[in-house]
């Protein structure tokens, strides 16, 4: 029997552009220290080692700090890890995995698979298809295929790459082949096949044994079960995948929310305050609805009070289910007369539309309302 | 607009109050301060303006003071199409209520009431204009009139709150722009093009990154490229090599059979040469041998052979020295027989040159005696010094010299002088004894002193005349004394004689000299020709001893004798002719045979060098290898050559069994470099391609491009930001500041016109105004007169407020303007205006509705017609026609509640204001 965990994409140094800097550098920290919590999983879990199936940094080129304090976190975890590279840190010339203050700094428990199978245990091997380069290599699963059926003992193929079935928009000739894959779960070649690419949990086939991990920390609203790393038994014919969550951060879309009138900004507003863990919560938001200049102030003012508290809060970009409108109210809320009204009304007559006009149309008037306010 | 009926109740300190005012024309509210009039003014506006439940401090001040009870405004008004009864209630159960009567009843109730009241009036009034006027007038005028230069603006008329957002919009407009409209680009205003730019360098540095992280990527490619080339070159290095080492071997074996071969043919080559030396040794040393005995021989001939010719030689130089010999003889002889026949061609010429000779004597001996006298000639006469022009000029002098004497013997002074007695006397010096009666005389010449006795001195002086003529003669005759000394003559006459005998001298010195010249011919002196004669008879003398002769013979004996020698010359030439080639010949014949001789001796002494030559160097070979041994040493090199040739045929036919490998190993070497090349090529690339790479990584390339999409996301946002900021502003700014300045076009010419209209009643057909942008009177023209308003009087200002304010209300609306407040106005007018402005105030309200509010009632008693209410006590009076002083017609209240009774229907003055109450102090007094 052997027990692993498997897990992928960590992607360490991804960066969101929604985020600010200290956001971002919070963001960063919790990718490093999911590191220690895969760590513990894997002690109180007493898996024998852990495997990342690809994507271990987000890119060769990563900050050497980053570096550092990645290869810290794995020496505190103190299992076995054994890292694949995958296509955003191939082990090409640039490869982060052969710079020297990696190679200087690795702990002993950290393992490249760099191509060769290598017995992790004695009779468990792990047959490794690591990326060369940047440009897919075809199927890489497949030679690792081919090489673990030459081997005896339990044979655990670590790859990287996508699947037809989940992005047939990629014109990739092979990404990882689920029927290869399958036939050689099938004919006991191979017991289990580790998967990365997928930031979402994922099993490929129906053999049980071929499995996206998904990404440790969630990275996009839409991923499916995210946060997750897989705990792995394999034993006398029988293979065990338990999903264990890791997940600090979380990435919350919601996009239909009504708003037409200060009842439903009151909801949202409840709605909000309601969000566990706020500082690690990233938030998408579009509304949907018609609202006075008064309205759609009253939510700027209620978003921005959010956002301190928040990680992130996005609106759906180009909100247009969200109409703006000068109501009359609007208007006589100004206060205004004569020239001023006529003007007032000239501008908010070009508010309801799209465009370049409306949007200034709509500055003019929320000026407007801030200067009419400041007038006794 | 018109008010038909007012009624307040617990309106700040009024109790109830209702009236009617006249619809058109002036209604006079007559009071003392602090009896309510503000409050009806007030109230006529903020029916419109404050919802009912307004909380506003306002609001809140309209209760009356520790009244806990509902504040009322209820108005009946027409303005346009609509005729409503419009009442408010504030605080307690507070309420407004519409009811529209005409164009159609309708009743409204609440917000609903208060919108459609203003929807009403925003309908058929200018509201801003209106609200503009009653901020001028009645609510908030103090009762000052206005200051110089301070009239109130009618920009007003575009509202102060609406002003102040103008500015306000400007004031953020060139937060962004310049008043031109350009974009701002320095100061504390927003930077349009600064953040443009700020953008643009984080997207170049974005791009930048990205640039250089694709370039890293191509060079990872790259990388992973020359990683598969270096393990394929590797292969096939190790290919060739192997390749290479096989041909190497064969080749290395064959090299090895090949130089054998090459050093046996090298040794077979000197066995051959040592053999074709010694060989050569033998036959030169058998040449030498026989090239000796011949050339003894031929020594040995030509020896005999120049013993022969050694007598031979001899008789031929005896043979020339005799022939040169007679040569000399026959020259000596000729030349002897030429001097003869010389010497005698001189004798032939002797007699002509004894003649010569005789006749050169003779004209010497003439020199010689002529030579003396000449000698003495010329002597006397150049001792001689008088000639023609000396004489002539002596002559002249005695004739002036005697001339000047009779000159002065005529014009003298004559001094005579009688002694009376014995005296003595001194003339010049010198003592003259005179006698008795004698009487002297003498001429006066110069000055002379005479002294008589008894000391008496006469001083006697010619007169001017006298004394010129006797100087000219003192001179004269001095002169002709120094010339006769210099002509060498005592007196005239010897002069004279000595001229004539100068003359004689001249003449034969003349005939002497002329003779001399003849006898000297071409010789300078008679030494010179006694020289030449002397050499001419030594020459004579030389002839004859040549000839040897001691006379001259004949001149035939001696061309005879000439004849002669020159024949015997002739013949002696042809003999030495003749001797001098026979000389030649014997030298030429001689000097052949010496050459031959030398010749001979020279080729002799060759042969015998030749031949010692020989046989030193046939001795010399024979010493160092005597013949025999060389005969031995030539046998032996024949027999190793001939075994260096059999060495040298098994060795070549060895090589021949083996394969040249030469081009193939060559070509192996080749694709062994090559090879080597690209494996070095390839690894030098990749390390460089490791180490920028390493270096790039170290840069974290990654972090810095994440950090350049921030700055250029926050660049972007800000941006975006600014510029949707400014466009709005911009928008606002220029609709605002257009609709304004339409506003104030539509205001303006109007307003002008009824403002001059209104003023020309007041003055005359010549008053004009001048408005400014904001609509404010800046001054008034009058009779051709044109002030600017400071220069106006301070009641002409508050004439003209009124005339503008009439005229503001006059254009308020279309139709008949809306209601006018006038709350104290012309304080300060003249009582002269007053009562001119009075009539003016009527007639204007004639299509206006007009409240005159006013404390001093006198002061508008001009105004008529006008409907007249007085406060408290609320009786109303109607002014008829235009006289001031008219007796006020007193009509009657009207009734609460009741509708608009004609204005002409009498009331009793006490019936509607029984009510009417004020409380100054604001307290709550009932009664």
């Amino acid at each position: 029997m052997v027990r692993f965990i498997h897990t992928s994409d960590w992607q360490l140094g991804m960066t969101r552009r929604f985020l600010s800097a200290d956001a971002q550098a919070r963001f960063t920290a919790a990718r490093v220290d999911a590191i220690r919590n895969i760590g513990s999983v894997a002690r109180e879990r007493g898996a024998a080692f852990v495997v990342v199936a690809g994507d271990v940094f987000e890119s060769n080129l990563v900050d050497r700090q980053l570096v550092l304090r990645a290869l810290e976190a794995l020496r505190e975890a103190a299992v076995p890890f054994y890292l694949l590279p995958g296509n955003h840190d191939p082990l090409d010339a640039s490869s982060v995995f052969r710079s020297k203050v990696f190679e200087d700094n690795r702990p002993p428990n950290v393992t490249v698979l760099d191509g060769d199978p290598l017995e992790a245990e004695a009779g468990v091997w792990l047959v490794p298809a690591p990326w060369r380069a940047k440009k897919w290599p075809g199927d890489t699963a497949a030679a690792a295929l081919e090489q673990a059926a030459m081997l005896a003992g339990t044979k655990i193929v670590v790859a990287h790459g996508g699947n037809r079935e989940f992005t047939p928009e990629v014109e990739y000739a092979a990404l990882v082949d689920t029927a290869n894959a399958e036939a050689a779960i099938n004919s006991g070649a191979v017991q289990y096949i580790a998967l990365g690419d997928r930031h979402s949990r994922t099993p490929l086939g129906t053999t049980g044994r071929i499995w996206y991990s998904g990404a440790p920390e969630p990275t996009e609203y839409r991923e499916l079960d995210p946060g997750l790393v897989l705990d792995v038994q394999l034993e006398d014919g029988r293979c065990e995948v338990t999903p264990v969550k890791v997940a600090a951060w979380r990435f919350t879309e919601s996009t239909g929310i009504t708003l037409d009138t200060n009842a439903d900004l009151a909801r949202v507003r409840t709605w909000l305050d309601g969000l566990p863990a706020k500082e690690r919560t990233i938030l998408n938001l579009g509304f949907t609805g018609t609202i006075t200049m008064a309205l759609e102030a009253h939510l700027e003012e209620a978003l921005d009070h959010y956002r301190s508290m928040f990680a992130a809060i996005e609106r759906r970009p180009g909100d247009s289910n969200l109409v703006v409108i000068p109501a009359e109210s609007d208007l006589s809320s100004l206060r205004l007369d004569g020239f001023a009204l006529s003007a007032a009304q000239e501008i908010g007559a070009s508010v309801a539309g799209e465009g370049p006009a409306a949007d200034d149309a709509r500055e003019a008037l929320r000026l407007l309302h801030r200067l009419a306010g400041s007038v006794p | 607009m018109k008010f038909h009926r007012i009624r307040l109740t617990d309106y700040r300190g009024i109790r109830h109050c209702e009236f009617e005012p006249r619809e058109s024309g002036v209604t006079v509210i007559e009071g003392e301060n602090e009896a309510g009039k503000s409050s009806i003014a007030e109230a006529l506006w903020l029916v419109f303006e404050q919802h009912d439940d307004s909380s506003s401090q306002l609001v809140k001040s309209l209760q009356p003071i520790g009244q806990d009870t509902g504040t009322e405004i209820e108005v009946d008004v027409s303005t346009g199409p609509y005729r409503f009864r419009y009442s408010k209630r504030f605080h307690k159960q507070h309420r407004t209520e519409l009811t529209v009567l005409a164009p159609e009843r309708e009743t409204l109730t609440g917000r609903e009431a208060h919108n459609r009241a203003r929807a009403m009036l925003d309908e058929t009034i200018d509201v801003a204009l209106w609200k503009a006027l009653r901020s001028q007038q009645g609510v908030e005028d103090s009762l000052e009139p206005p200051a110089a230069g301070e009239h109130p603006s009618l920009a007003g008329a575009f509202g102060e709150r609406e002003m102040a957002v103008l500015k306000a919009a400007e004031a953020e407009f060139l937060r962004y722009y310049t008043q031109q409209g350009r974009e701002r680009t320095g100061g504390d205003a927003v930077n349009l093009p600064r953040l443009r730019s700020a953008e643009e360098a984080a997207g170049a540095e974005v791009s930048r990154i990205t640039a250089r992280m694709e370039e890293l990527e191509a060079k990872a490619q790259r990388g992973a490229e020359l990683e598969k080339v270096l393990v394929e070159t590797a292969a096939a290095l190790l290919l060739a090599e192997e390749r290479y080492a096989g041909l190497a071997a064969q080749d290395r074996a064959r090299s090895e059979v090949s130089s054998r071969a090459e050093k046996l043919r090298a040794d077979l080559q000197a066995r051959e040469a040592e053999a074709r030396k010694l060989a050569a040794d033998a036959d030169y040393r058998k040449k030498a041998l026989e090239g000796i005995e011949p050339r003894r021989a031929e020594l040995a001939a030509e020896e005999a052979k120049a013993a022969a010719q050694a007598p031979q030689l001899e008789a031929l130089r005896q043979a020339f020295a005799e022939a040169s010999l007679a040569a000399d003889q026959a020259a000596t002889a000729k030349v002897s027989i030429q001097q003869q026949a010389a010497f005698a061609d001189d004798l032939v010429t002797l007699s002509g040159r004894q003649l010569q000779a005789e006749q050169m004597a003779e004209r010497l001996d003439r020199l010689r005696k002529r030579e003396p006298e000449i000698a003495e000639l010329e002597r006397w006469l150049a001792d001689c010094r008088v000639n023609g022009k000396v004489l002539a000029e002596l002559e002249t002098l005695e004739r002036q010299v005697n001339d000047l004497e009779v000159r002065l013997k005529a014009e003298a002074a004559t001094v005579e002088i009688t002694a009376e007695r014995d005296a003595e006397i001194t003339i010049m010096g010198t003592v003259v004894p005179l006698t008795a009666g004698q009487v002297r005389s003498g001429k006066v010449r110069g000055e002379t002193v005479m002294t008589f006795p008894g000391g008496i001195t006469v001083t006697l002086r010619t007169g001017s005349s006298a004394r010129d003529v006797e100087a000219d003669l003192r001179k004269k005759r001095e002169l002709l004394t120094t010339r006769l000394e210099a002509a060498g003559a005592t007196d005239l006459a010897a002069a004279r004689s000595t001229l004539q005998e100068r003359t004689v001298m001249d003449e034969r010195l003349t005939q002497f000299t002329a003779q001399r010249t003849a006898d000297l011919r071409d010789l300078g002196s008679a030494d010179e020709l006694a020289a030449k004669l002397d050499r001419e008879r030594a020459a004579i003398e030389e002839i004859l001893r040549n000839a040897g002769l001691q006379d001259a013979p004949t001149v035939d004996e001696a061309k005879a004798r000439s004849v002669r020698l020159q024949a015997d010359l002739a013949a002696s030439e042809t003999l030495r002719v003749a001797a001098e080639q026979a000389r030649e010949s014997a030298r030429t014949v001689h000097e052949d045979g010496q050459r031959q001789a030398s010749a001979n001796a020279a080729r002799l002494e060759s042969l015998r060098h030749e031949l010692d030559r020989a046989e030193q160097d046939l001795s010399r070979l024979t010493e160092r290898q005597p013949d025999e041994e060389l005969a031995a040493a030539l046998t032996a090199a024949a027999e190793a050559r001939t075994a260096a040739e059999a060495a040298l045929s098994g060795a070549l036919q060895e090589l021949g069994g083996l394969d040249d490998v030469t081009a193939a190993l060559r070509e192996a070497n080749i694709e062994r470099e090559g090879l080597r090349q690209a494996q070095g090529s390839a690894s030098r690339e990749e390390a460089g391609i490791h180490a920028v790479l390493e270096a790039a990584g170290a840069d974290g390339l990654h972090g810095q491009l994440v950090a350049a999409r921030q700055q250029l996301d926050e660049a972007s946002g800000e941006c975006a930001a600014a510029s949707r900021r400014a466009a709005g502003a911009r928008l606002l700014f220029e609709t605002l500041e257009r609709t304004h300045d339409e506003a104030r076009e539509g205001y303006s010419r109007p307003l002008k016109e009824r403002i001059e209209a209104l003023g020309r009643r007041v003055y005359n057909g010549t008053f004009e105004v001048d408005l400014s942008e904001d609509l404010s009177v800046t001054g008034r023209s009058l009779n051709g007169v044109k002030l600017e308003l400071s220069q106006v009087s301070v009641g002409g200002r508050e004439q003209l407020a009124v005339l503008t304010r009439l005229a503001f209300a006059g254009i308020a609306s279309h139709d008949g303007g809306v209601p006018l407040v006038l709350d104290d106005v012309l304080g300060w007018a003249d009582p002269g205006r007053l009562a001119a402005i009075g009539p003016v105030l009527a007639e204007a309200a004639g299509t206006n509705q007009v409240l005159l509010f006013t404390c001093s009632p006198e002061r508008f008693a001009s105004v008529s017609p006008a409907r007249v209410i007085r406060l408290p006590g609320g009786q109303c009076s109607e002014r008829i026609g235009p006289a001031a002083d008219e007796e006020l017609e007193t009509v009657p209240p009207v009734k609460p509640r009741a509708a608009a009774a004609s204005v002409s229907r009498p009331a009793a003055p006490q019936g509607a204001f029984a009510m009417f109450e004020t409380d100054p102090a604001g307290g709550t007094q009932e009664g």
